[in-house]
This record gives C-alpha cells, sequence and structure tokens, in this order.
C-alpha cells in the first residue's frame, strides 16, 4: 500500500499533527469560557427573585447542577490542558490542518458583522449588507476590491428584491427607504 | 390499514400544483444549502425558515420537506468530489466516495449516494407513516421520568459518541445547556439569568443558536484560515452518473443494511445522523474485510452506499420521532419543531388527533420530495459542484449575510444579531481547538426537556429521587443506554486498533 492513511481524512494535510500544543492551549481557552458561564450562572443565582408560590424543586434546582457541572468541567478540562498531552488525538475529518491562522483577518470579519449590526438600522438593509458582504470577502482575501463591491451590491440588491418585494419579509429601508 | 387512505388523502393535497412547486423548490434550496462546504441540513432548514413565513403552514411544511431531504442530498455531493463534507453525516462516505471520484468513478459515487439516500429516506418514511400512530399511543405511556432518561440518553451519547475524548464531549455538551437555560423559567414564572435585559425573556432562539455555532462559526473559521485557493475539482465530474446492473447489485444489499442500521437512530437522540453513518461504514468495512477481493480503501462503492442509506433513513424516523413523540433527535428536528410552534402546533401524540391533515400531507411531501431529489440528483449532481466554482470570498460573505438575514427577518431584533455573533466566535473557538459542535446543539434542544421532566418527575413525587428509575420503560431506556456505551466504545478500541486496510 503507498497509499498515505492521512489521505482518507478530510482537511488533515500529511504533517501536521492533531493533538499538539495549540489543541492542549486551546482547551484552556475552553475552559475559561465555561469557568465563566459558570460564573455568570453563580451571579444569577444568587441574584434570582424566586416567587413564593415556585414549589421545590424550584428553578433554581436545574441550574444549579449545571453550574456545578460547570465548575467541575472547566477545572478539569484545565487540568488537562496543563498537564500537556491531551488525550484527544483526533485523527478524523475534524481535525484542524494548520495550527496558526490569521488573526487580522478574524478581527475584521468580526468588526465587519458588528458594523452591520450598528448600521443596519440607520442606513438600512441595501447599504449595511452591501458592506458585510464586501468586508466578509475582503477579509477571506480579495485582489479586486473594486469588482467585489459591485458583487456586494448586487447581491444585496437581490435579497432586498427578493425577500422584500417577494416575500414581504421586514427588512429596514434605511436612509434609502423613499428611493424604494 | 388506515394509515394508508389517510396517506392517501395526504398525497392527494399535496399533489396541487403550487404545493408540488414547494417541494422542488425547497428540494433545490436544500441541496444547494448542503452543497455548500459546512452547511448541513440543519443549516438549510435554519436559513430557509423565514422564507417560509410568508407561506401557509401547509405549503412551509411541504416545502420543508423537500429541504430537509435535500440538505442530505447535498452534502454528500461535495464530500465526494472534493472531500469537503458538506455537514458531519457526510464524513463517512467521504472516505470511499472520494477515493471512487480519483479513481474516475465520481458518476458512479454520485448515483450511489443519490441512490442509497433514496431509499434509506423510503424505507424510513415508510415505518414512519405505518409506525407513527403507534409510537404517538405509546408516547402517552412516556411520563416526565421517562423523558428524563430519554434526554440523559442523548447528553451522555452525543458527548461519548461523536467526540474522541469524552471531556471535550460534556464540555461542549454544558455550553448547550447553559445556553438554553437562559429566560423566563416555564414552570414557575422566574426570571432566570437574563441580566434583565427584556430581549433575553423569551430565551436565546434555537435558530441564533444553530446560525451561530454551524455557520458564523464555520465562516470566521475560514476567514481564519484564508483558504482562497478553491478546492481543484476533480477532473472526473463530466459523464453521466449511472450504474451498470453489477454496480447495482453490488451496492444493493449496503444500501439495505446502511438503511436497517439508520432506522433505530431517528428514534434515539445520539445527536443525528453522525454515529448511524460511521456505524455503517464500519459495518461495510468489516464485511469487505471477509471477502476474497477486498475493495476498500480503493473506493468501495459499498463503503458510499451503506452510510448514505443509514444517513437519510435516519433523517426519515427522525420525522417520525418528531411529529409522533414531539421529540427533536437531531439540529434539524429540532428547528422543524421550532416552525411548528411558530404556527401555533405542538407536535407529539396530539397532533396526529388535532392537525391531522397537515401530518399527512407532510408525509406524503416526505415521499415526493424523495422521489424529486432522485430526479433532480443524478443528472444534476455534477452540476451542483459547480456551485464551487464560485470564488471562495464570494460563497462565504453570501453565507454570512443570508445569516444575518435569516436571524433578523425572524425575530426584526438586534440583540438576536449581537447574540448570533457571540456565538458565532464562540463556534469558531470550538472549531479552532477541537471541542466537537454536536453535543452543543444538543443540550440546546433537549435541556429545556431534560430540566422540565426532571421538576415535574420530583414534583409530583414530592422530592423523592427514586421515581426517576421506578418505571420499566426507564430500566430499558437506561439499559439500552450502558449497552450503547458499551457498543461504542467495543467499536472504537477495535477500530482504533485496526485503522487502515
Amino acid at each position: 500500500m503507498t497509499e498515505h492513511p492521512a489521505a482518507s481524512h478530510a482537511a488533515a494535510p500529511p504533517g501536521t499533527e492533531p493533538g499538539t500544543s495549540s489543541s492542549s492551549r486551546g482547551a484552556l481557552v475552553i475552559a475559561a469560557l465555561i469557568l465563566l458561564l459558570a460564573v455568570y450562572l453563580t451571579v444569577g443565582l444568587i441574584t434570582m427573585d424566586v416567587p413564593d408560590s415556585a414549589q421545590p424543586p424550584g428553578p433554581r434546582f436545574y441550574p444549579l447542577i449545571l453550574t456545578v457541572g460547570a465548575y467541575l468541567l472547566a477545572a478539569l478540562l484545565a487540568l488537562g490542558a496543563l498537564r500537556g498531552g491531551s488525550p484527544s488525538a483526533r485523527t478524523s475529518a475534524g481535525a484542524r490542518g494548520a495550527p496558526t491562522g490569521d488573526t487580522r483577518a478574524l478581527l475584521l470579519a468580526i468588526g465587519a458583522f458588528l458594523a452591520f449590526i450598528v448600521i443596519l438600522v440607520p442606513l438600512g438593509w441595501l447599504l449595511s449588507a452591501t458592506l458585510l458582504f464586501w468586508a466578509i470577502a475582503a477579509s477571506i482575501g480579495s485582489t479586486r476590491k473594486l469588482f467585489d463591491l459591485g458583487v456586494s451590491l448586487v447581491v444585496s440588491a437581490a435579497v432586498q428584491v427578493a425577500f422584500s418585494l417577494g416575500l414581504g419579509l421586514n427588512l429596514p429601508p434605511g436612509i434609502l427607504g423613499g428611493i424604494f | 390499514m388506515e394509515s394508508l387512505s389517510l396517506l392517501g388523502e395526504g398525497f392527494a393535497g399535496a399533489f396541487s400544483p403550487i404545493n408540488l412547486l414547494w417541494v422542488v423548490l425547497g428540494a433545490l434550496l436544500g441541496t444547494a444549502v448542503g452543497v455548500l462546504p459546512g452547511l448541513g441540513s440543519a443549516m438549510a432548514v435554519a436559513l430557509l425558515l423565514p422564507v417560509t413565513f410568508s407561506l401557509d403552514p401547509t405549503g412551509a411544511f411541504i416545502m420543508f420537506a423537500g429541504v430537509y431531504f435535500g440538505g442530505l442530498f447535498g452534502d454528500s455531493t461535495m464530500a465526494i468530489l472534493v472531500n469537503t463534507p458538506g455537514g458531519s453525516t457526510a464524513i463517512a462516505t467521504s472516505f470511499e466516495g472520494h477515493r471512487m471520484a480519483q479513481s474516475g468513478r465520481a458518476p458512479q459515487a454520485l448515483a450511489t449516494s443519490a441512490i442509497g439516500a433514496f431509499i434509506g429516506g423510503l424505507i424510513a418514511t415508510t415505518l414512519v407513516v405505518f409506525f407513527a400512530p403507534v409510537l404517538a399511543e405509546v408516547a402517552i405511556l412516556f411520563g416526565p421520568a421517562e423523558y428524563f432518561a430519554l434526554a440523559i440518553f442523548a447528553f451522555l451519547a452525543s458527548a461519548s459518541v461523536v467526540s474522541d475524548s469524552v471531556l471535550r464531549g460534556l464540555g461542549s455538551l454544558i455550553i448547550g445547556l447553559i445556553l438554553a437555560v437562559v429566560g423566563i423559567d416555564g414552570i414557575s414564572g422566574t426570571q432566570r439569568f437574563t441580566s434583565q435585559v427584556p430581549q433575553l425573556f423569551d430565551g436565546i432562539s434555537i435558530i441564533v443558536i444553530t446560525v451561530g455555532v454551524l455557520a458564523l462559526g464555520e465562516v470566521f473559521n475560514v476567514v481564519f484560515k484564508r483558504r482562497e485557493a478553491p478546492p481543484t475539482a476533480s477532473k472526473a465530474m463530466t459523464g453521466r452518473p449511472f450504474l451498470t446492473r453489477r454496480e447495482f447489485r453490488e451496492a444493493f444489499p449496503a444500501w439495505l443494511r446502511g438503511a436497517g442500521i439508520g432506522v433505530p437512530f431517528g428514534v434515539i437522540p445520539v445527536g443525528g445522523a453522525e454515529v448511524p453513518t460511521f456505524m455503517a461504514y464500519g459495518t461495510e468495512r468489516q464485511l469487505d474485510r471477509r471477502r476474497r477481493q477486498p475493495a476498500f480503501g480503493r473506493g468501495a462503492i459499498r463503503g458510499v452506499a451503506g452510510p448514505e442509506a443509514a444517513g437519510n433513513a435516519t433523517a426519515g424516523t427522525a420525522m417520525g420521532a418528531l411529529l409522533a413523540m414531539g421529540l427533536p433527535t437531531s439540529a434539524t428536528a429540532a428547528i422543524m419543531l421550532a416552525a411548528f410552534q411558530q404556527y401555533g402546533m405542538q407536535p407529539g401524540p396530539l397532533l396526529f388527533e388535532r392537525n391531522a391533515d397537515l401530518v399527512w400531507v407532510l408525509l406524503a411531501s416526505l415521499f415526493i420530495g424523495l422521489v424529486v431529489l432522485l430526479i433532480l440528483n443524478l443528472p444534476l449532481a455534477p452540476l451542483w459542484a459547480k456551485l464551487l466554482l464560485i470564488p471562495r470570498r464570494f460563497l462565504y460573505a453570501g453565507i454570512t449575510v443570508f445569516c444575518a438575514l435569516g436571524v433578523y427577518a425572524t425575530s426584526a431584533a438586534l440583540s438576536d444579531l449581537l447574540l448570533v455573533l457571540g456565538i458565532g466566535v464562540v463556534g469558531f473557538l470550538m472549531r479552532r481547538f477541537d471541542f466537537p459542535l454536536a453535543p452543543v446543539m444538543i443540550g440546546v434542544i433537549l435541556g429545556p426537556l431534560a430540566e422540565t421532566s426532571l421538576r415535574n418527575a420530583l414534583l409530583s413525587s414530592g422530592g423523592d429521587a427514586g421515581v426517576l428509575v421506578a418505571s420499566p420503560i426507564t430500566w430499558v431506556l437506561y439499559g439500552l443506554m450502558g449497552a450503547v456505551l458499551l457498543i461504542v466504545a467495543y467499536r472504537r478500541v477495535r477500530s482504533r486498533a485496526a485503522r487502515d486496510v
């Protein structure tokens, strides 16, 4: 058999080992996220305003189980990550190849979505969706910015026509409202 | 034979020109979304939900029937042609399917997959027609303790089966469970974890979570990795997909075995069709090893036939479980549940009495949808692959715009857009660091069921936890859970020991 075993797996270019340090460091990130959620639940549990009519087991009962579970899991995940070798040598198609990525592009994409939310109502669907489309395309990597802008405008307009005029969905018209 | 006459009426209702149009449209759109890498049938339903708002309930559900199976037909197309499975359910297909494509047999692989999906869906939907009313009667026997057992079953199964590390699976699960607990408590009316934000009183919508985790998370992942170069489409995309009689005979038993494996998993909630597709793949490989000339590893037609039939069989019976028991066993089913509720209907035993006409039209539409999809996919599969000729940046920019549209159109709330962004970032982090996504969805979907049934059980027993394991049905469920976990552990150890052929 000349075939490389990794060839059978979707996104695992040969040479990259799954479950490397980035993956175990990653477990730490998710552990922190779960810890954050657990703290949010704890605060919520303490400040919860339970009506006297609530019969036991009341509204606190189940979230309490989740909170304890979340602290426990955060601790176990963090422990596993700090000990280094993550037991999960994922070789299935879920394994992610490149250990590093483009953080700037990612932030640009997230920022674009945030900007979309901010300008959606004041500027309207047409302009904000154009911007969103264009910015995401640019963050993935584009060499033809002006051409992309045209495509963005066409897509955004097509959605507006199909969904707003055609199907009657309520999309914010914004400053261009008078034109349509 | 009451079912047959009712189904006949359903067909009569579904066979109006306008309804047929909705099925075809749904099948086309579902396939189109399913073909896109990273987006499976759950996303197809979620993104197309707003489209159906302007239709009457019957038209909407008929369209869903097309979308539902369409997503599954679509995701294996990409798995075979370019080795990028549309959804996790197509991963098993991609192994042998892509090898077939590489050796110039892409049309045959596509045909095998399309026919397999058709047969699996057909068998499962037929079973649903005859057994859904029975299932509805069984469901009446289910009390809170039994539903709680089902939910626990689903949690443990999805957390342990889908990921290689149980701890990571449980971590994903708890994120989903916590997301689902936000909002006003249905039993006592208490505000929980809303931080006094009125937009959170109704909880976080399943659509927001699905779009965030599955779609936006994927977009961010693509952006982060910046893979602008499109995967080189296989040269063997031309030619009509057809199977010789020999190939057909070769694939036929695998289709049936796959369907057999897939059918029970529609009712057992383990997080969708991922498990049965891998089980079908494993079974076919085991059987293949015993043959004189093992074909696996060189593009075995059975390696495509089995998983495809299993995946669609699961989807078919999942629809039965949703309609008859009100139990969503996959993310797709959960969104369908949300759609039912949007129209003021509650799936479950009573649905067959209250909305019988709609249910039977829906079931009939599933059959029509399957036929339409087979017709669409046999000749058109290579055409779908042309979607990949769209530059990646436009593909994902378009997905992002549709995410925003889908979320905003369902609620018209900017707060939901903020939530979907936050959840999308979480979805990205989980992808980036190899945390499985299916348990998140199962946690979100079944978390509320677990809580209400647990509290109702304890409420009626006066706080005695023994009630949770008091009935024979719960014994069966917990016993089954143990058995499934053991089998999974055993199979995993074995498949690890014999990874390559």
